[in-house]
């Protein structure tokens, strides 16, 4: 670094704020610089002129005390401001910890149903499964009917002719069965 | 740690950790003991009220010196007749009115003491609000420049003119 920095830069040199990399670039410029070198010079004096000044001058008791109390005012007058809750929101406030744990447990329950695994059925008794398949085939056997119910086709309506012959082959049947008695 | 909305003690923290620095920042500024008072107590009571919507984003005395800034330059632009001197119209120097700064006082000397104090005085009321947010806020340059609202290339030229004439102030050993 042969040329001499802004000024600006030399402040932030000063005042400690430079970035390492350029802070050491400047140290080799101000080691074959005397003007840069009085100007650093000249900027600490001002930052050690500064320190003959009190940082924490006192306050006065008195100003002191005002201030606190008038803070003190600013608070109160504050809370005071705040719109007040409605009965019931107070109360659910006030056992709001109590919703939040209930809240949580509400939570937990569902998400524990979610996430477990299927558990296997508890074993059953013989009778339980007699009655299970007992309950199985009459279901299927009520199926079955209903399925034929529909598969045939309605019966003719009846006429006396055929009555009759219904008739006629029944007595022959019984005749025979006499007979053969 | 900076004191929270909720505290009830923000009050007197306010007060206590930060109360002096205001002070001395506003002395600087306006010169005047009662109106650095007031001031100070607007700036933590604005302080305060700010506390609801603080963000911890960086160092809680530069949002606090970025509101006692604007306090005193609102203070300075109601009043534009009256020369903001940065010294107590009593004359005397107002570090050396403290006990705390008497201690300084005797390791530096009153004399030196009293010479800087004249020479901010002396200095334009922007140079003296950039040493004042270096010296009673303990700000970086560039939260200087936050605060101040200017660009940070102007807060360093004015540092630079300002700090090389309090230098002067201080003897040489150089020939």
């Amino acid at each position: 670094m042969n040329h001499c920095p802004i000024e600006t830069e030399l402040v932030l040199y000063a005042a400690g704020e430079l970035p390492d990399a350029r802070r050491r670039d400047l140290q080799e410029h101000l080691a074959g610089c005397d003007a840069c070198r009085r100007d650093v010079r000249s900027l600490g004096r001002g930052f050690e002129a500064l320190e003959a000044l009190s940082r924490e001058p006192a306050l006065r008791p008195e100003a002191a005390a005002r201030f606190e109390r008038r803070l003190g005012q600013a608070v109160t007058a504050a809370e005071n401001a705040a719109p007040a809750r409605p009965a019931v929101i107070r109360l659910a406030w006030q056992f709001r910890w109590v919703a939040a744990a209930a809240a949580v447990l509400v939570v937990g329950f569902l998400a524990w149903r979610t996430i477990e695994p299927a558990r296997p059925a508890p074993a059953q008794t013989p009778r339980e499964v007699i009655e299970e398949i007992s309950v199985a085939l009459d279901l299927l056997e009520f199926d079955d009917q209903q399925a034929q119910a529909v598969a045939r086709p309605a019966p003719a309506a009846w006429d006396d002719d055929a009555l009759d012959e219904i008739k006629i082959q029944l007595e022959q049947i019984a005749s025979e069965e006499s007979f053969r008695s | 740690m900076s004191p929270s909305a909720g505290d009830s003690e923000a009050p007197r923290l306010l007060v206590a950790r930060y109360g002096p620095r205001v002070f001395g920042l506003h002395m600087r500024l306006v010169g005047k003991r009662d109106a650095a008072e007031d001031l100070t107590q607007e700036t933590l009571l604005r302080a305060l009220a700010g506390l609801k919507t603080y963000r911890p984003e960086g160092k809680f005395q530069a949002w606090l010196f970025r509101i006692a800034i604007n306090v005193a330059r609102d203070w300075i632009r109601r009043r534009p007749h009256e020369p903001a001197s940065g010294l107590d119209p009593e004359g005397e120097p107002v570090a050396t009115k403290s006990a705390v700064a008497s201690a300084d006082a005797d390791l530096l000397g009153r004399e030196r003491t009293a010479k800087v104090e004249q020479a901010l005085a002396r200095l334009p009321v922007a140079d003296r609000e950039i040493l004042s947010l270096r010296f009673y806020g303990e700000l970086s340059f560039k939260e200087i420049a936050r605060a101040t609202g200017e660009p940070l290339g102007t807060v360093l030229a004015r540092a630079h003119r300002a700090l090389r004439k309090l230098g002067e102030l201080l003897p040489t050993d150089e020939p």
